[in-house]
């Protein structure tokens, strides 16, 4: 007895499109660990670091000696421009700044002054990752010149000697010197912006793709859809319809989310950015706005095909994880990679992916790269028309009433 | 006047075939039935003529309008009632008869007059204000009658009418499906009861198997078999198309 009601809550449970949608989406999870997994390995590697000295003195020396233990060093020389550009080259991560008068300001008491400049490949978290490696590289430097200068001097001076050296952090990111900011510290400035938009996104595609497919699933339960279907309404007006107030609701939420979300940001984060000349102006805001909509078309256009392909409402609840898989991986891969440090075919990847667009514009416009952010507006755009149009021409056919089935197509093979 | 000409249409599921050349023809004012065991394809038929299903072969022409060329001019003259259908559930019956008449009142005036005759025909009364996720399945069967009837269609194709109603609230669409006709509409339905066949419809046609094995008018069936009822005429054609 038993046995048979398992058996019957089994089939129920266990259909083909459940079991396809648990495959996608652990293909998608592998996937985001593959792309974690490369961060490990970044982790141990040597950081790529240029040294300019201009200190021709000991404790500069010194650094300059002992500095290949620690890292690879693609330029070791005194010019600024030839070091910065070595190190452009190799994709380093930083530029080591040895100041002039670094030794004779320990000699004096003093701290002596190390200039960094760091190259920041993208604003993803995981873009971050080398230079964690690169603090523990200058800890090492420190290190040495704390050695030197206790063999040396011994400790008379007990205060520097745990404190040698004093570093200044600046920031090189796509073009721009960011004085007196570690990454980590830019990072922080723009990360709260950029991922109230990645999470805002994540859940507007949720939602309002969950509610497009499952009153799909449900007008087709009901047989609502084949009533109005033989009404004198065109059925173009139908998709429209319903594809713009899902996009609507959409937005509505969106600028509810936004409006919470400056509230609870608004004291810390728009000034500092302001003040590092990265602000938003109107048609960039403008131009975040298409973006959204735009992915949100998509979003919607997608939900509306696997809505066609549910049976009913049961069906249909099973068919918003495939979109809500693709929305989460789209907002954890932005977060942790910016678009310009992912390797080829994860940017290609992720450009075909529609929400990536509004995840990565703000970002993209904080810093103007705002040609990326058009591009993919007019994508988003492109793919939302050819989505809308293939929608309208399946519910111009019968498809819609007699189903997309899988066991008729395997019918036709055998 | 013939207002539907269905000739020799085909349909198939993938490599299955539902129809297999139906042809039946139906005059203005008449109530047509549509007879046959489960799976004959009747609402399959129902589904072509009302430009939801595209034929594989055949021809069907609605009040001169062809199918294939001018559906959306066919969509302006019938009104279709699905089989097992729901309404949608956020609204209330008044709500959505009004939705309904919308798509097909020419002014304010029609519009009130169609909701009028809808609220009347549904017979729910107070209900009606109440969502229609509240409603029982027959109270549901009335109002999406009502939501057919109440637009004065040319010709109103009913699946399964009755289905899911009680005896009394049976009759009573009967009568209005009835009062429809004399009106001046034409109705094309599928039923699988026998007496409501007998008592509603001028002419039947018995489909099996995806063909029409039998047209004629009930009184004319009986007498052509010798038979009292058009239950036993119908058990004798189908026991017959799959033997004789
Ligand atoms: N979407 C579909 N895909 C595949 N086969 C279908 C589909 N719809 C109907 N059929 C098949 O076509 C045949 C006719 O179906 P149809 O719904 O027209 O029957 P019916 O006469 O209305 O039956 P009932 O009295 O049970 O409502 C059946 O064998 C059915 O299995
Ligand atoms: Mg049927």
């Amino acid at each position: 007895m038993f046995w048979n009601l398992l058996k019957k809550e089994l089939r129920e449970v266990l259909t083909v499109s459940s079991v396809v949608v648990v495959v996608v989406v652990s293909f998608v999870y592998g996937f985001i660990g593959r792309t974690v997994g490369s961060v490990e390995k970044e982790i141990s590697k040597k950081p790529l670091v240029a040294v300019v000295n201009l200190d021709k003195e000991g404790f500069g020396k010194a650094i300059e000696q002992s500095v290949g233990n620690f890292a690879d060093v693609v330029y070791m020389g005194e010019n600024i421009d030839d070091g910065l550009k070595k190190l452009q080259d190799n994709g380093g991560t930083a530029l080591l700044v040895i100041d002039e008068s670094f030794t004779r300001s320990i000699q004096s008491g003093e701290k002596g002054k190390i200039k960094v400049l760091w190259m920041l490949r993208g604003l993803g978290i995981a873009d971050t990752i080398s230079s964690t490696v690169f603090e523990r590289f200058c800890k090492n430097v420190e290190d040495q010149v704390r050695m030197s200068l206790m063999t040396e001097y011994g400790v008379e001076n007990p205060q520097l000697v745990m404190n040698p050296v004093e570093k200044v952090d600046a920031t090189f990111f796509n073009k721009k010197t960011f004085d007196g900011l570690s990454p980590s510290q830019l990072l922080n400035l723009t990360s709260s912006q950029t991922t109230m938009t990645s999470v805002v996104m994540m859940m507007l595609i949720i939602m309002a793709g969950t509610t497009v497919i499952s009153s799909m699933g449900l007008e087709k339960e009901n047989k609502t859809l084949e009533t109005l279907m033989t009404m004198p309404v065109k059925r173009s007006y139908i998709v429209f319809s319903k594809i713009l107030a899902a996009t609507i609701a959409g937005l509505v939420m969106a600028g509810i989310y936004m409006v919470g979300f400056n509230f609870y940001m608004k004291s810390f984060t728009i000034s500092s950015t302001a003040s590092l000349g990265l602000t938003l102006n109107t048609w960039d805001y403008v131009l975040v706005g298409i973006s959204l909509f735009s992915a949100l078309l998509c979003g919607i256009g997608m939900s509306m095909f696997l809505g066609i392909i549910s049976k009913d409402f049961k069906t249909a609840q099973t068919m918003t994880f495939p979109l809500t898989a693709l929305a989460i991986f789209s907002m954890l891969v932005t977060m942790f990679k910016d678009f310009s440090s992912l390797s080829m075919p994860l940017k290609v990847i992720i450009f075909a992916i529609p929400f990536t667009h509004p995840m990565l514009s703000i970002r993209n416009l904080l810093f103007g790269k705002s040609l990326f952010v058009i591009y993919g507006c007019i994508y988003n755009i492109v793919l939302s028309v050819i989505l809308i149009s293939l929608i309208t021409r399946i519910f111009n056919s019968d498809r819609l009433i007699v189903g997309v089935s899988l066991r008729k197509a395997k019918r036709q093979v055998t | 006047m013939k207002t539907i000409q269905v000739d020799n249409l085909k349909k198939n599921y993938g490599s299955f075939q539902a129809l297999k050349g139906i042809t039946f023809e139906i005059e203005q004012g008449e109530i047509f039935g549509l007879i046959g065991p489960n799976g004959a394809g009747k609402t399959t038929t129902l589904r072509i003529i009302c430009t939801l299903l595209r034929p594989d072969a055949g021809s069907v022409r609605v009040f001169g309008h062809d199918l294939l060329t001018e559906p959306h001019e066919i969509r302006k003259v019938i009104s279709y009632l699905p089989e097992d259908a729901g309404a949608y559930k956020e609204l209330t019956g008044i709500e959505y008869l009004r939705f309904i008449a919308r798509f097909f009142a020419k002014d304010e005036k029609h519009f009130n007059q169609m909701v009028e005759r809808g609220v009347q025909i549904a017979g729910l009364s107070d209900r009606l204000r109440t969502k229609v996720s509240t409603y029982s399945k027959g109270m549901t069967r009335r109002l999406l009658i009502a939501r057919a009837l109440m637009v004065n269609p040319k010709l109103a194709v009913l699946d399964e009418p009755t289905s899911g109603l009680d005896v009394l609230n049976a009759r009573e669409v009967r009568n209005t499906i009835k009062e429809f006709v004399q009106n001046g509409g034409t109705v094309l339905l599928s039923s699988h009861n026998m007496l409501e066949v007998e008592f509603l419809c001028d002419r039947i046609a018995l489909i099996n198997n995806g063909e029409i094995v039998k047209t004629g008018t009930p009184k004319g069936l009986k007498e052509e078999f010798g038979l009292s009822n058009v239950e036993e005429v119908f058990t004798e054609v189908i026991r017959c198309s799959g033997t004789c």
